[in-house]
């Protein structure tokens, strides 16, 4: 069953999704066209350059402009129609089909929670893409329309100051940490956000998507109370704990043990959200 | 086992005001049962707390002997008293979806009732108007060999020339193995189509019978009877 709801998950998202991740792409692509174009008259020295290139450059740092409030508001939409889709299929008109069907409470809040996170990676990866599309023709040297040496930029800049004086073995526990911490924090993100809908929809008769954004609220202050806690924690006991230390191992260490606490906090809360809503779904349903 | 749904000392609150009030009542297999009663009697709460829709605030339901869950809802196909499909769905996207989930939905059937009503499964449910997809949910509905339908005002908001389509359907897909529970206070237009009647008020069951027997023993059509029984 979960198969098959998950078949419907997608589908039902997809219709809007899509042309919003393509959407993010077609103006990354339409950014850097016109970047190159406009570098001309950029880089260009010579005052007396067509005034189409100066027209052009004008349009492209206005293009520049919407495309990173774009950005922006493709990961908030993002966000709002994974979490509007299980609003209305659970709480909305349609959960008198969602909840008729003979399917287990928890196949359908699985399918909600795999295709949540699929979306969020989708548009996480979408939004790398766009901002490597841009930076790929943004950085291109003068007389060129891509930067072919981006790569080595990459592990000059962001790369080689994390990995150096690192073991391969440590190199590798720390890939694993970040994308472990990526996924658990994701994760532990939907569930939250789920939990808010849930609780806002079962207290609430009538306003139910204010009551889900005050629950959200409530949520958020605590998790960013417990986050603060914990990063004063991790500080002080390095402060007490590291004399005389090296830079770089000291960035990492403290890096490491903030990742390894965060996904523990994140799983617990993942656990505690993951449980409290297929009880909640599952005793406190009323489709009234 | 005779009846295909039972409840004893249903209650049903809505934020502390009883919707059901101590609700006794054993459906029996194969017939078509009228639940009939005012607006506010607690009709749509019954149905929905025997689709598994809202749970009891104390009592039982059971259905074939099960409390409502998943082997309940393999064997209800319950129709809303509003529209309750995905509106980006085509009808074709419906079809499929009731036959991955329902291992006893037909699809033929569905086709063929669909095409005499001259409904296409290419068009969107947004671009059906409201009678449309309520024709289209019927359809869908009544294309299940399920042993108990729960019809929650199946009638209440069409014209007669659909109400006269609706019962026809309902009649015409109705088998012997199958119960029928159609909720509604258009008694007139449905009595016909009636084995047996419930009355219900104020959350309570208080009269249950055979249509053939008030006309008999009372003389009287369950019209007559209901205007007389909830008269204001």
């Amino acid at each position: 069953m979960l198969k098959k709801l998950l078949k419907y998950e997608f589908k039902s998202v997809a219709k809007l999704l899509v042309p919003i991740l393509l959407g993010i792409i077609g103006l990354a692509l339409i950014n850097a066209i016109l970047l190159s174009i406009s570098k001309h008259y950029i880089f260009s020295d010579n005052v007396a350059m067509p005034t189409i290139y100066a027209i052009i450059a004008l349009i492209s740092s206005f293009v520049m402009l919407i495309s990173i409030f774009v950005l922006y508001a493709s990961i908030f939409i993002l966000i709002i129609l994974i979490l509007q889709r299980y609003y209305t299929n659970f709480f909305k008109d349609e959960g008198y089909l969602t909840f008729t069907l003979p399917v287990e409470i928890k196949d359908h809040f699985n399918a909600k929670i795999i295709s949540g996170l699929a979306w969020m990676f989708m548009g996480g990866i979408t939004i790398s893409i766009a901002v490597f599309i841009v930076a790929l023709f943004a950085s291109a040297p003068d007389g060129y329309i891509i930067n072919t040496h981006i790569f080595d930029y990459i592990y000059i800049y962001f790369l080689r100051p994390i990995i150096e004086g690192v073991s391969t073995t440590d190199l590798i526990i720390y890939i694993v940490e970040i994308i472990v911490a990526i996924f658990i924090v994701a994760l532990g993100q939907l569930l939250l956000y789920y939990l808010a809908v849930t609780i806002g929809c079962i207290i609430s008769k009538k306003h139910k998507v204010l009551a889900s954004i005050g629950v959200y609220f409530g949520i958020n202050t605590g998790m960013g109370i417990l986050t603060s806690i914990l990063l004063i924690i991790i500080t002080t006991i390095f402060a007490i704990s590291e004399n005389g230390y090296d830079d770089s191992l000291y960035a990492n260490n403290f890096l490491q043990i903030y990742m390894l606490a965060l996904i523990i906090m994140y799983s617990i809360a993942a656990i505690v959200a993951y449980i409290n809503c297929r009880s909640m779904l599952t005793k406190k349903l009323n489709l009234e | 086992m005779d009846s295909i749904l039972e409840c004893q000392s249903l209650i049903k609150h809505y934020n502390g005001f009883p919707a059901l009030f101590n609700l006794n009542l054993s459906l029996p297999k194969g017939k078509i049962i009228g639940l009939l009663g005012p607006n506010g009697s607690g009709k749509t709460t019954f149905i929905k707390l025997a689709a598994g829709l809202l749970t009891p605030s104390s009592g039982v339901i059971t259905i074939d002997g099960k409390l409502p869950g998943v082997e309940t809802k393999a064997i209800v196909s319950y129709l809303p008293e509003r529209t309750y499909f995905s509106q980006w769905m085509k009808v074709a996207d419906l079809i499929d979806f009731f036959a991955d989930f329902y291992s006893d939905f037909d699809r033929n059937k569905a086709l063929e009732m669909l095409q005499r009503l001259d409904i296409t499964t290419d068009r969107a449910l947004k671009q059906l108007s409201k009678g449309t997809k309520e024709k289209v949910q019927l359809v869908l509905v009544m294309s299940r060999k399920a042993k108990l339908f729960l019809l929650d005002e199946p009638i209440g908001g069409v014209d007669p020339a659909a109400r006269d389509y609706i019962l026809d359907t309902i009649i015409s897909n109705y088998n012997e193995y199958s119960t029928i529970l159609i909720s509604t206070h258009l008694i007139y237009d449905i009595e016909k189509t009636l084995d047996e009647f419930i009355f219900i008020k104020s959350g309570e069951a208080f009269m249950q019978g055979s249509v053939d027997a008030v006309r008999e023993e009372k003389g009287k059509t369950i019209d007559q009877l209901f205007r007389e029984v909830f008269r204001c």
